[in-house]
This record gives structure tokens, C-alpha cells and sequence, in this order.
């Protein structure tokens, strides 16, 4: 895991970061489409599905963001860790907001695809 | 089966500093959050039978430091509250705190003093003309147009009776303008200032 502190990064890294940052709010939601998880599962899901790098810390206060906004919801459930853990799901609003975003996201990246494809095969 | 503490002082010095990063909002939830992370931080912990120092110093350098969350924190919840409020203290709460992280939210918070305190002014001296009838109003003379109370008065008065109607309108009308500006600034720049 690599943390990111883009203060002093190249303007590479840092339009990576960027980018990343951007993309982070619709992988969040999306790792909740298929059901509820806690926060060090949602990071799982992003790291194993979408390469999504970040502090690990910096995942809560989005999440909690997301749940004033009515995105969310949230219970703490007890489990045999023995401690309680924060379980998060979409709510109808979120499952809304979720589709909305993928399928922006769907007609956006296929275009920029079909505009790159010459800078990909033009070496 | 790991208990729900930590014993280790390099986490309690952790979220003892994390605490301390996080002064403004409430005591609940700053307690919500640091208890989140604390989940966190035991889950990680958890899946090393007997966790060295190294193992602890790696599983919070993961984590982010305290002044790194505390941030994020105070960017997305605090900074996004303040930008749905429409209520002056949570404004100028919010903009202090953001004031402290570098010149473009001290020039925010600058904006939010000036705004409100002569919006209060004009408040001030709506209550005061009952009063002070004669001291309190707009004074016009030779020299210019003065707002406010003075032992000598010198100019004519304009307003009259009028002067307390129109002070208390035009303070609410400066109010709500430095609330919309500031929820303005907030949305336009304070979200830019997000680090990653």
C-alpha cells in the first residue's frame, strides 16, 4: 500500500492522485452495490477490483460524508472479532446515485478510450 | 481472541493524537470517528497472531498519520456541513479552522469577520436609535454620510423613524449575503483544497 501525499509529487503522480481521488466516491458506492460491508472490507474491495490506492485512514471520513449526504446508511454490529464493527450500506438514494455515476462514467471512459487508441498504437 | 483495547502505547500516543487534531466538532463525534478507526486498526492487527512493533508502526503508517485523517476529516464533513448551513457560527467555526491551514481560508475567514460584524453593527444600532433618538441614525452633511451613533451629531438625520426598519433589513440583508458568499468560497475552493 502506497500513501499518497502529493505536496511535493511530480505533475504526474499528481494528476494520478487526481484522478484516483475523483474516481474514489463511485468505487466506494460500487463496492457496496452487491451488499453491506465495513470499512477495512470496502478497502479490500478497491484494492483486489480497481487498484484504487489510498491511506487507509482517509476512506472514514468519506464514508461518513457520504452517509450526511443520505447516500449511506450505517450500523454497528457486533461480531466474534470481539469488537463491534461499522457496517455501511447503500441507501435507495446511493443505489440511484451509484447507477447515475457508472453509467456517466461508461460513456465518458468510452470515448476517451477511442481518443487515445492512436497515441496507444502510434509508438 | 483480541480484546477491545489496545495496550500498546504507540497506538494509544496514536489516537491520542488524533483526538487532539480534531478539536471543533463534537465530543460524540469525535468519538464515532476515532472508535471507527480504532475498528479499523484492531482488524489489522488481527490478522497477525502476535503483532511486533514493526507490525504495529506498518499497520498505522497504512492508516495514514493523524494530522493526514484529521484533515480529510475536517475537508469532507466539516467543510461539507458548512457549505449546506446556513448558520453564521457553524460559518465562521468552519472558516477558523480552515483560516489555520494556509492564506486562502485565512482571506475566507477575513471575508466572514467583516461580513458579519458589520451586519451585527447595523443590528446594534437598529436596537439603539429607540434609545438614543437623537444620537443613533443616518447623519448626512458636508463631509459625508455617517451610519452610526454619535454624542454630537452633526448633518441631518434622513431616516427618522424609519432608521430602525431600515438597519434591521439591511443587516439581515448583509447576513444572508456573507452566508451565500461564504458557502460560495467554501464550494469553490475549499473542496480544491483537498489533499489526497
Amino acid at each position: 500500500m502506497v500513501l499518497l501525499r502529493n505536496t511535493k509529487a511530480e505533475p504526474d503522480e499528481k494528476w494520478e492522485a487526481q484522478l484516483r481521488k475523483g474516481c474514489l466516491e463511485l468505487a466506494i458506492l460500487a463496492s457496496l452495490w452487491e451488499k453491506r460491508l465495513y470499512g477495512l472490507e470496502i478497502l479490500r474491495v478497491l484494492e483486489e477490483d480497481s487498484k484504487l490506492v489510498l491511506a487507509e485512514g482517509t476512506v472514514y471520513p468519506i464514508l461518513g460524508r457520504l452517509k450526511e449526504e443520505g447516500l449511506l446508511q450505517s450500523e454497528w454490529v457486533e461480531a466474534d472479532a470481539g469488537h463491534p464493527r461499522k457496517y455501511y450500506w447503500l441507501t435507495a438514494a446511493g443505489r440511484q446515485k451509484a447507477a447515475t455515476m457508472a453509467q456517466f462514467w461508461n460513456g465518458f471512459a468510452a470515448n476517451l478510450t477511442r481518443l487515445l487508441k492512436p497515441v496507444l498504437n502510434g509508438r | 481472541m483480541m480484546s477491545t483495547t489496545i495496550s500498546n502505547p504507540m497506538i494509544e500516543n496514536y489516537f491520542s493524537e488524533l483526538e487532539k487534531k480534531m478539536p471543533g466538532c463534537s465530543k460524540a463525534e469525535r468519538e464515532e470517528f476515532i472508535r471507527e478507526i480504532r475498528a479499523h486498526v484492531l482488524d489489522r492487527l488481527l490478522q497477525t497472531a502476535a503483532p511486533t512493533e514493526e507490525e504495529y508502526r506498518a499497520v498505522l503508517a497504512a492508516v495514514g498519520t493523524p494530522e493526514e485523517i484529521a484533515r480529510q476529516y475536517r475537508l469532507e464533513l466539516m467543510l461539507n456541513r458548512a457549505a449546506k448551513s446556513r448558520s453564521p457560527l457553524l460559518l465562521l467555526r468552519s472558516t477558523l479552522r480552515w483560516a489555520v491551514t494556509g492564506v486562502q481560508g485565512f482571506a475566507v475567514f477575513l471575508v466572514a469577520c467583516v461580513g458579519y460584524m458589520l451586519a451585527l453593527g447595523l443590528y446594534v444600532l437598529a436596537v439603539l436609535k429607540p434609545i438614543f433618538p437623537h444620537n443613533v441614525g443616518m447623519f448626512v452633511g458636508p463631509r459625508g454620510m455617517n451610519i452610526a451613533y454619535m454624542s454630537h451629531p452633526r448633518g441631518q438625520e434622513v431616516l427618522g423613524p424609519y432608521f430602525t426598519l431600515v438597519m434591521m433589513f439591511a443587516g439581515l440583508f448583509l447576513m444572508q449575503g456573507t452566508t451565500l458568499l461564504l458557502r460560495f468560497l467554501i464550494n469553490r475552493f475549499g473542496k480544491l483544497k483537498q489533499k489526497i
